[in-house]
């Protein structure tokens, strides 16, 4: 009864586990309506569009959980894919992922710049930064066009006993494993949890958030190249729509928009569902637009969920805190009596 | 007569004052600057056309200021504006309903919008652009769905007459007359009203705003219920303007809105800002991207200038910085009181 009582408490406070119920019912949904069953070229065709918006989310949910919010993404995305269809052909595409991460990394230091010694709003800073890169892309390359390299196409989409894909979301949620273990991981979440204490404790927390920012940076421009290798050319528009999608992937993956937790197995996991919820709703006969509210709706009641669940455990925490007070009140008292 | 005079020695130094007056001269020195580009500028033509398209971005950006004072921001104008724009042509063309029939049901549905983000947003402490992000996605897919095989419906002739410039006063186009309006009635309600009042307070200090015995949750609603009720407008006016209820009709707006409240310096989340400078700053921006239009540059140029004045009117509002542009002079004046 107990143990039944804790893995019900666990689906419902645990935000990875929840979004992990989700993908599998919808997975489930697929698979039963999908003519012929699902096989491997199908899944694999799934795997390769989630994991530039898994990649781009990951980035996103680092921010979040030092309690910034980095709505650049989008813009490193564009520009990244639009460079790569376009520019440096004479070069090895692998130097040129190089470059890219290297820009991507920049971009994020810049964001971080400014958010840090300027001391302004995140959210208003990266805005512009979007606004900017987008235009930038935009001007490089004014219709949709250009070639990838095909060694790189070969390389992500291609399948070794497993999809390619799936290999690299394992690369990614290992290395996320890892980086949640490292000292700049601990003060990560030290930083979004409470700030004060951080730098209390003779830690920078500018330095913290200046790396956090430089290393989403990096996701997104990695994110825009596995995109490059997904569709196979470039685009000016194609990122607008991860603004949506990748804060959609974070809500649904259980990650609180409070700052201090988050996970990116929790974000990967919503970026799967994202991509899923397309080709399920099409093979059971919905159209475009239902995919649209569809998608809108579950997002509101996965922030919801992930609101009410934040609120509840913040009740909780200030009943034990008062609870502790009135003790310590009470062996004031009783002392004094003596 | 000394305390006159001080008052008018602090109307005419004030930042509700300064920023404006600046603002504008700006504005009118760029539409100058612009004959090194191109012959026709400056000329009536392009005037009446800058206050034409402010207007919109100043109703956007009147919404959005309210929005931006309490500490939001509120992605999900481009999907207001179109389920407005495609309820009233619709409404007009395919269901026959009267016109006014039509723009209330429309502006009804807004504030309902408008309330259940903002319910959402001030209930359970959600971060307000994620909401009107997911809220924006749901609004785009219903007005497809409202649409569906049917091309773009047109706008009703009154509705085009009224927001297009065709329909003319005194040979000034009507959409000048309203763009003035605007600023009269966006002032009356930000600085005059005790709505707008009461979102500078919980702006600048929830707590405090509690403890006054403030209804904070409701007053955060209604600034979300303003704020759709101002995309809900300006879709039907640029509904007018184009002349028929295209999906994209609110895309190109949202970002000139945040823009125009950001050099207007209202600092996000602090209770500070003057819509007055909004007001002007739209102006000011419709300007810059007119002239922009008429030397030919390319549509990504218009991108990343906004994203520029965004960064540059964000690091001259700092505020923490010591310069009175940016800075409220409320604090100086009590002390002098």
């Amino acid at each position: 009864m107990n143990t039944i009582r804790s893995i019900g408490h666990r689906i419902v406070s645990d935000g990875s586990t929840r979004a992990a119920i989700i993908l599998l019912v919808f997975l489930a949904v697929w698979a039963n309506f999908q003519v012929g069953g699902l096989n491997s070229s199908i899944i694999s065709g799934w795997l390769v569009l989630s994991l530039p918006l898994a990649t781009a989310s990951i980035g996103v949910t680092l921010a979040i959980i030092t309690k910034q919010f980095d709505l650049s993404a989008a813009g490193v995305i564009t520009l990244t894919n639009v460079l790569m269809a376009t520019s440096f052909k004479d070069m090895s595409v692998w130097l040129v992922i190089i470059l890219m991460l290297l820009m991507g990394a920049a971009i994020g230091l810049i964001n971080g710049a400014f958010v840090v010694f300027g001391k302004l709003p995140a959210i208003a800073v990266t805005l512009a930064t979007l606004i900017i890169l987008q235009g930038v892309a935009l001007i490089l390359l004014e219709r949709p066009g250009g070639s990838v390299d095909a060694d790189l196409i070969s390389f992500v989409t291609g399948t070794s006993i497993v999809p390619r894909p799936l290999i690299i979301l394992i690369v990614l949620v290992l290395a996320w494993l890892i980086f949640k273990r490292t000292k700049l991981g601990i003060y990560m979440f030290a930083v979004g949890q409470d700030e004060e204490a951080v730098h209390l404790s003779g830690v920078s927390v500018r330095k913290v958030r200046l790396a956090i920012f430089t290393i989403a940076g990096m996701l997104y421009a990695l994110a825009g190249v596995f995109l490059s290798a997904a569709i196979q050319s470039g685009d000016a528009t194609i990122g607008g729509s991860y603004l949506l999608q990748t804060f959609a992937a974070i809500a649904i993956g259980g990650t609180a928009f409070i700052g201090g937790s988050g996970s990116a197995i929790g974000t990967i996991f919503g970026a799967l569902t994202l991509m899923i919820i397309p080709k399920m709703l099409f093979v059971v006969g919905i159209s475009d637009w239902s995919q649209r509210i569809f998608t809108g709706v579950l997002i509101i009641l996965a922030v919801l969920i992930g609101a009410i669940t934040a609120m509840r455990q913040r009740v909780k925490l200030n009943e034990v805190a008062g609870e502790m007070e009135q003790a310590e009140a009470h062996q004031l008292v009783e002392g004094s009596d003596r | 007569m000394n305390t006159d005079a001080a008052a008018r020695r602090n109307l005419l130094t004030s930042p509700g004052f300064v920023r404006p007056v600046l603002l504008m001269s700006l504005a009118i020195g760029v539409l100058f600057l612009g004959r090194f580009y191109s012959d026709g500028l400056p000329s009536w033509i392009a005037a009446q056309a800058i206050l034409t398209q402010s207007l919109f971005v100043a109703v956007l950006a009147f919404g959005q200021g309210l929005v931006m004072l309490i500490g939001g921001l509120d992605l999900s104008m481009p999907g207001v504006i179109a389920i407005s724009a495609t309820i009233v042509a619709l409404g007009t063309s395919v269901w026959e309903w009267p016109v006014i029939v039509a723009v209330i049901v429309a502006l009804l549905a807004s504030a309902f919008i408008g309330l259940f983000s903002g319910f959402l947003i001030a209930r359970f402490q959600i971060p307000a652009f994620i909401i009107t992000l997911a809220m924006g996605g749901i609004l785009t897919g219903l007005a497809i769905g409202l649409t569906f095989g049917r091309k773009a419906p047109a706008a009703p002739d009154v509705v085009v007459t009224l927001f297009s410039g065709i329909g003319k006063i005194f040979g000034i186009g009507i959409p000048i007359f309203v763009f003035l309006l605007v600023g009269v009635l966006g002032y009356i309600i930000q600085a005059k009203s005790t709505f707008g009042r009461q979102a500078y307070l919980i702006g600048s200090s929830q707590p405090a705003a509690r403890i006054a015995g403030q209804p904070v949750l409701r007053i955060e609603i209604l600034v979300y219920v303003a704020a759709a009720l101002s995309s809900g407008v300006a879709g039907i006016m640029l509904l007018g303007f184009s002349g028929n209820a295209q999906l994209s009709l609110g895309d190109e707006w949202l970002i000139p809105a945040i823009a125009a409240v950001l050099v207007g310096g209202t600092v996000i989340g602090s209770g500070m800002g003057f819509w007055q400078s909004t007001f002007t700053a739209t102006v000011l921006l419709t300007t810059i991207i007119v002239v922009i239009q008429a030397t030919g540059f390319p549509t990504g140029v218009k991108s990343v200038l906004y994203g520029v004045v965004i960064l540059v009117a964000l690091l001259l509002t700092r505020p923490d910085r010591n310069w009175r542009f940016g800075k409220s002079r409320i604090p100086q004046q009590a002390l002098e009181g």
